[in-house]
């Protein structure tokens, strides 16, 4: 900032900046109308998970019961249990995601025929399109008890046949399984996009002076996905605290006796409301999670700012 | 353009220099030949089973060699639940005409906040990333839009909730901010280039593998959504494709349930529960779902995976 | 900016409003004539009816229908003529998720169908439905007359605090549990269903089934859709005189009516004795081993012919229809006395919301539902000539070239959620004495001895959420007979119940339940 400026009063210089970046400004025009519609708008609806409805009143008027929504979330004795799970899913999750990811990104590139490695590409993305739904039923046609894949082939070895729903051990290995098999071709495509978008000639110079391939990998490519990765991964941090409802409960047929190991904060929800229906206790449930998932980024995001300002969020 | 960088791909691949040695080439085969199994296997499994008698499919659970075959689901899916092409259509509308706008909306907002001499993007960016961790709920957002913005049985109730999206923005202004170099931008404003001119003519065209990458979310997103029609759509013209096939599964378990509870037991709702071929059925949905946008995923991917050369574009 | 944020605080203070005015944008597709820019007509048909022009919205439970349109219009000539109103009828499917929006934000609703299980009573408790007793009296005595022929005593059902909130139907108004046998296979393996009496009965017969059919299930258990599970908890099944459910929260109370004490049935040492009994089923290998997990129907299973009984409730009319649809013959047992309870009969609710644009001609609408058969068949069977032909015995039949009533593109099966079931033409395939038969059952019913009564949670949702919480958790294992000890998987349930507020829950309903019985609710 130029010493010149802070003579101006800080309205002149907002005034200023207006002025001179007006083309920027028009251009954020639609997304901001577009936010403030559908994003902005609706989140008044907030104020729900602090009310007790009452329809006579209409929702701004209805009593103020301030946190006693969110008490059904803390006062059961499984609170602990929910929390663990929900925080170390997400976390393996969030941190495998983005490396392995980077990985298929980063090695794809390296197959010599660009034919089968589009031919892959092609592949391991397809699983993205499976909804969870189908996605519990393919994973039941291998666990199902009697018929499925995993039990006949025990079987033609000789072994016991195992109760994949009713043994809690398999399951911290079977869900984020399935987790990285649906989605990690998909996220791949992000960095394969950056790849893509990273400049030629820097490989160009790194050949002529004898760099080898883990050498561009590693002081060319990388480095240059680092901003990349970290935005994913501070927009990932946000969401901490939400829990894929279709893995946790579709895919493990909701089975209770595998609850220790695959009971989410949102599972609990669904469980606790679905014969109440109370939008208040529900609402409370998603501010909850959205509270949590804000402050965590804002600390990982003043981290970074601290690091390196120009890949701070916000 | 195309023609050039497939040119520059050949010309990649015999820069024998730059290559990976033989042997990792061989390890890579072997390793993504396996992912690739691993992902096609459920896949062909879902393709036997939606093609499984579905008396068959519960005396003898899913397999990959099912006794006989038939097309009952399929032809359910296109008789019972009905307007199967015209929900085509909808969505195929839906899909062209909100993925070009959401890429244009995105790509005006990414722009400015990826400019680190701009004073207000902090303000902007903060602006969308508040979007990404606090929603008002689903009460509110129908409220909004059936009560102020009047979006109840339009068609864009489908398009305009789903134009803005912070996660692409952001993933726009990282790309912007680490690909596009700034030596380019201002030479270009030293040029007389305006800021509009900037981003359409040099910005954007160095961007096609994050425009690539983001109009295949959007597609995604656009194609799989139920969600909305089942909130704001009651004119059976405008259903698209996936709600279409998600009634005809509801239909069917609202049904069971009613039957279960000795609520309703008409002749009526048993004769559908008996013809309809409910395990088969949802896998064969699958399929008619999936099937059209995984033809059009090669169109999107050219632009990524030819990677590297794209950056030949630049000199 | 500013604008947009008017627009939005109008929004919110509209949501806010109660009963007045409505913006009503479903009236757009009212026919011309009700549109009212013609006062002169209106004017004229004011004084026929004495009635001034109103467009009525009845959302209803059911998937919309290809060729609803005629009927439809149909409806709005003879509602014009009648009570110079239109009523369009708004079919919903996805109730659960999309009626809650609805109602919350404040659209037009004049009437809706409700029932105990999608909202009912959290709806009155959130002030969205209109006390109707008053209501009642004035413009609906042909709904009074006909529930007292038909079902006497309905009408207390769904009444909360006293007061009326829902308009039930008439209809089959007794729940009892009952088991569908196959005749081919019960006569193979000898059952008599008259001589069953217990749950415990079916074993040697189960035993059978293992031996000579091992492809079948015995007795098929599933936790996804379609009960092919006992409901009726044990202990009142055998003391059917001592015992009844309680209304909001069945699955967990239950009340000694001789002593007037609320229980927990899990507590009961009947639920020892039955979770013991299908434990040693699932041991033997009659339960299928993926019982707690399972969503496939049971309906499905046993077409498949891969078990060899359904449960269903045990009205005259489920068991023909359950021989037509499966298309095999059966054996009934009912394992329980049927009884008129508010469960049963607050399954079908019509109720007029706060929203509505004219509370007094909602009820003259619900009026004619429940005594005009014109209107009754016209919505429920649709228009002669198009959606059913009237034979020469005078019974409702099939057009031709229809194969079934979905084929002429209208029927939303809502027979039994709307108005007055008995009004309904005779199908040529129903039996003659359908009705009969059907009134002969509600009367032989046991009464409930405490109809109209039901906890009210609202006090304690935060402890009955986390106590729903555990009991979802171990009711599952325990009806598929998969814990290992089933005393001490009760105990555990019973112990992490009571550490999340269930001795609250009691007492609550204890309390409302004493509250009820000083009030002179219980019957003696």
């Amino acid at each position: 900032m130029k010493r010149a400026d802070t003579i101006r009063s800080p309205v002149q210089r907002l005034l200023r900046n207006i002025r001179a970046y007006r083309a920027l400004l028009l251009m954020l025009l639609p997304g901001v109308v577009v936010f403030f519609l559908f994003n902005y708008l609706p989140m008044f609806g907030v104020i729900i998970a602090f009310k007790k409805i009452d329809y006579s009143l209409g929702i701004l008027r209805s009593p103020f019961v301030w946190l006693d929504n969110f008490r059904f979330l803390f006062a059961t004795s499984d609170a602990w249990r929910i929390t663990r799970n929900t925080l170390i899913y997400n976390l393996v999750f969030i941190a495998c995601d983005v490396f392995l990811a980077v990985g298929i990104a980063v090695l794809m590139r390296e197959i010599w025929r660009p034919a089968a490695s589009k031919l892959y590409q092609t592949i391991i993305i397809m699983p993205y399109f499976l909804s969870m739904v189908v996605v519990a039923y393919l994973a039941y046609g291998f666990l199902n008890p009697d018929y499925g894949y995993f039990n006949k082939l025990l079987e033609s070895l000789g072994l016991n046949k195992i109760q994949w729903y009713y043994e809690p051990k398999y399951w911290p290995f079977i869900l984020p399984f399935i987790h990285f098999w649906k989605s990690l071709g998909y996220r791949s495509v992000v960095y394969l996009a950056a790849i893509a978008g990273l400049d030629k000639e820097l490989y160009e110079a790194a050949v002529i002076d004898g760099a080898g391939k883990w050498a561009q990998m590693t002081r060319i490519t990388l480095p240059q996905l680092i901003p990349t990765m970290v935005v994913m991964f501070l927009l990932a941090l946000g969401n901490i605290f939400r829990a894929d409802f279709g893995l946790f409960y579709q895919v493990t047929m909701n089975s209770a006796m595998l609850y220790n190991v695959t009971d989410v904060i949102d599972t609990y929800v669904y469980r606790a409301l679905i014969q109440m229906n109370n939008i208040g206790m529900s609402s409370a449930a998603s501010v909850y999670q959205s509270v949590v998932g804000a402050i965590t980024v804002i600390c990982a995001n003043l981290i970074v700012r601290k690091l390196d300002s120009s890949q701070a969020l916000f | 353009m195309s023609r050039n960088s497939e040119a520059a791909v050949q010309a990649a691949s015999k820069d024998l220099r730059n290559r990976a040695p033989w042997y990792v080439n061989v390890i890579l085969h072997i390793v993504f030949s396996i992912f690739a199994f691993l992902c096609l296997a459920p896949l062909l499994l879902l393709v036997m089973v939606s093609l499984t008698p579905e008396t068959v499919l519960l005396r003898n659970g899913y397999s990959f060699f099912p006794e006989t075959f038939t097309l009952e689901a399929y032809r359910f899916l296109f008789q019972k639940a009905g307007m199967v092409f015209n929900a085509y259509g909808v969505t195929i509308f839906i899909v062209i005409l909100g993925t070009a706008s959401s890429l244009l909306i995105t790509a005006l907002y990414a722009y400015p906040i990826s400019r680190l001499d701009f004073p207000f993007a902090r303000f902007f960016s903060l602006f969308i990333v508040i979007t990404l961790l606090f929603s008002g709920g689903l009460t509110a957002s129908y409220l909004i839009n059936v009560r102020a913005l009047g979006l109840r049985n339009s068609i864009w109730a489908l398009i305009l909730p789903g134009l803005a999206n912070a996660f692409h923005i952001i993933i726009a202004r990282t790309f912007f901010r680490l690909s596009i170099p700034t030596s380019l931008m201002e030479s270009a404003r030293i040029d007389g280039a305006g800021e509009w001119r900037i981003l359409f003519r040099i910005v954007l065209p160095l961007s096609l593998p994050l425009l690539a990458t983001l109009g295949l979310f959007c597609t995604f997103s656009f194609w799989n959504d139920w969600f909305r029609a089942l909130l704001y759509i009651e004119n059976r013209q405008l259903y698209p494709l996936q709600y279409v096939m998600m009634r005809a599964l509801m239909n069917l378990q609202e049904l069971q349930k009613n039957i279960a509870s000795g609520a309703m037991n008409s002749e009526e709702a048993m004769k559908i529960l008996a013809e309809m071929p409910s395990e088969t059925l949802r896998m064969a949905m699958a399929i008619v779902a999936i099937g059209p946008i995984i033809a059009v995923y090669p169109f999107f991917q050219r632009y990524f995976i030819s990677g590297l050369t794209v950056g030949a574009v630049k000199g | 900016m500013k604008r947009w944020l008017a627009l939005g605080l109008a929004v919110l203070l509209s949501a806010g409003c109660t009963s007045s005015a409505n913006s009503g944008g479903s009236s757009a597709s009212a026919p011309a004539a009700t549109g009212g820019a013609d006062i002169q007509t209106d004017e004229i048909q004011t004084d026929e009816t004495g009635l001034k022009p109103v467009d009525l919205v009845y959302y209803i439970r059911a998937a919309e229908q290809d060729n609803a349109a005629p009927v439809q219009a149909a409806m709005d000539v003879y509602f014009k003529e009648k009570l110079n109103c239109t009523v369009k009828i708004i079919p919903i499917n996805e109730w659960a998720t999309k009626m809650p929006l609805v109602l919350s934000s404040g659209e037009q609703v004049d009437l809706t169908f409700d029932q105990a299980n999608t909202g009912y009573y959290t709806n009155v408790s959130n002030n969205m439905y209109l006390p109707l007793d008053d209501l009642l009296n004035q413009y609906g005595q042909g709904i009074l007359e006909q529930i007292n022929v038909n079902c006497p005593g309905l009408i207390d059902a769904p009444k909360v605090n006293g007061v009326l909130y829902g308009i039930p139907c008439e209809k089959q108004t007794a729940q009892c549990e009952a088991w569908y046998f196959r005749k081919d296979i019960a006569d193979e393996i000898g059952l008599d269903a008259d001589k069953l009496v217990s749950l415990q009965d079916l074993e040697p017969f189960l035993a059978k089934i293992k031996e000579t059919r091992p492809e079948m299930t015995p007795y098929y258990v599933s936790a996804g859709t379609g009960v092919n599970q006992e409901w009726i908890t044990d202990a009142i099944r055998d003391n059917p005189e001592k015992y009844e459910e309680l209304n909001g929260a069945v699955n967990l109370l239950i009340v000694d009516l001789e002593s007037d004490t609320v229980l927990n049935h899990y507590e009961t040492e009947w639920d020892v004795d039955r979770y013991q009994t299908l434990k040693s089923w699932q041991d033997k290998g009659y339960i299928n081993t993926d019982a707690a997990t399972t969503t496939t129907a049971a309906a499905d299973i046993f077409r498949a012919g891969k078990t060899w009984f359904v449960g269903g409730g045990g009205a005259p009319t489920t068991m023909s229809s359950y021989e037509t649809g499966y298309g095999t013959m059966f054996y009934r047992w009912r394992s329980t006395g049927p009884i008129v309870n508010t469960y049963q009969n607050t399954t079908a609710l019509t109720c007029v919301t706060r929203t509505t644009a004219d509370a007094e001609r909602a009820m003259m609408v619900l009026n004619l539902f429940h005594t005009d058969p014109v209107i009754v068949n016209l919505f429920n069977s649709g228009i002669e000539g198009v959606n059913y032909v009237i034979d020469e015995n005078g019974r409702f039949a099939l057009p031709e070239g229809a194969a079934s009533r979905a084929d002429t593109g209208y029927n939303y099966g809502f027979d039994t959620f709307f108005g007055n079931m008995f009004l309904n033409s005779l199908w040529n395939t129903d039996k003659e004495d359908r009705y009969d038969e059907l009134r002969g059952y509600n009367q032989s019913a046991r009464q409930s001895k405490i109809m109209g009564f039901y906890v009210d949670m609202s006090a304690i949702v935060n402890e009955y959420a986390a106590v729903e919480a555990v009991r979802t958790q171990y009711a599952p294992l325990l009806k598929a007979g998969v814990v290992s000890d089933v005393q001490a998987a009760l105990k555990e349930m019973n112990d992490k119940m009571y550490a999340n507020g269930l001795q609250k829950i009691i007492d609550e309903a204890q309390r409302q339940y004493d509250a009820f019985v000083a009030a002179g609710g219980k019957k003696s």
